[in-house]
């Protein structure tokens, strides 16, 4: 006999953000480790952390830049932007209909090359 | 739903090791200056403009301090440096404004005090432009001076 599980919408939602985050150009990876998580019933994942705020969702996520995306886009700020939107665009596709709050952490920079393995 | 259409920007914070990381590039590219020791960095918010939160020792190279003492400092830096790195300060942009401590070795010869004012500069306006953080300031201290043509 299997047991079903229900899937925890805010680990989908938070798995679903990191995804979106990692496949932005100029994203290195998310945070593997550090207080920047969602737990939840399933494995947590990392670099993101979604909660419940007040009628609203709040996350936030810790990203490692590519030294060189930095430099083209002309600072952290306008890539950081990019991010945001395209954050944003992810949770406006899973139709919550909570707005969300979205704070971002630059945690380090690194040079262009393979993105660092990271557990989510 | 379109409630997230107008939503605030949200928050940004930037990493001290993003700012390590600016700092000493641009430092070791201002002409006079032969290498960089490490940094002290510290926060003044903008409720409390001026006041230091704290200064901690940091920068990949921050362990190699000094010469015959180095290996004792340069231990003790490198523990600092692991322990605040594991830390991972953040600075909040629009809110927080990092003050920068750096120590340098000198070009012999070299006009210190014209590269320490090109040092504060460059580093200020790279840090600026790239974070949107305001610098509050950018102190130089020469620890050590040497022949312009050694390369680290």
């Amino acid at each position: 006999m299997t047991r079903s599980v229900k899937p925890d919408p805010w680990l989908a939602a938070a798995r679903h953000l990191a995804e979106v985050a990692r496949s932005h150009p100029g994203v290195a990876g998310l945070a593997e480790s550090g207080p920047v998580e969602t737990r939840g019933r399933g494995a947590p994942v990392r670099g993101i952390a979604l909660r419940a705020g007040e009628e609203r969702a709040v996350a936030t996520v810790a990203v490692t830049l590519h030294t060189g995306a930095v430099t083209e886009a002309g600072g952290l700020t306008p890539l950081v932007r990019s991010l945001r939107h395209a954050l944003l665009d992810g949770w406006r596709r899973l139709d919550t209909g909570l707005p969300l709050d979205l704070h971002v952490q630059v945690l380090d920079l690194v040079p262009p090359g393979p993105a660092p393995a990271s557990s989510s | 739903m379109t409630l997230t259409t107008r939503l605030p920007e949200g928050r940004l914070r930037i990493s001290e090791a993003v700012l390590d990381k600016m700092v000493i590039a641009e430092a070791q590219q201002v002409p006079g200056v032969v290498d960089v020791h490490g940094w002290l960095l510290g926060a003044a918010l903008g409720s409390v403009a001026g006041s230091v939160v704290g200064f901690v020792e940091g920068g990949p190279i921050g362990a190699v301090v000094g010469g015959t003492m180095g290996s004792a400092l340069g231990a003790t830096a490198g523990h600092l440096i692991e322990q605040h790195r594991d830390q991972r300060r953040l600075f909040e942009v629009g809110k927080a404004r990092p003050s920068i401590r750096l120590r340098l070795t000198g070009a012999y010869g070299a006009d210190l005090r014209a590269v320490a004012a090109s040092v504060r500069q460059r580093v200020r306006e790279t840090v600026t432009t790239l974070t949107g953080l305001d610098v509050a300031r950018v102190d130089v201290e020469f620890v050590e001076i040497a022949p312009p043509a050694r390369s680290l």
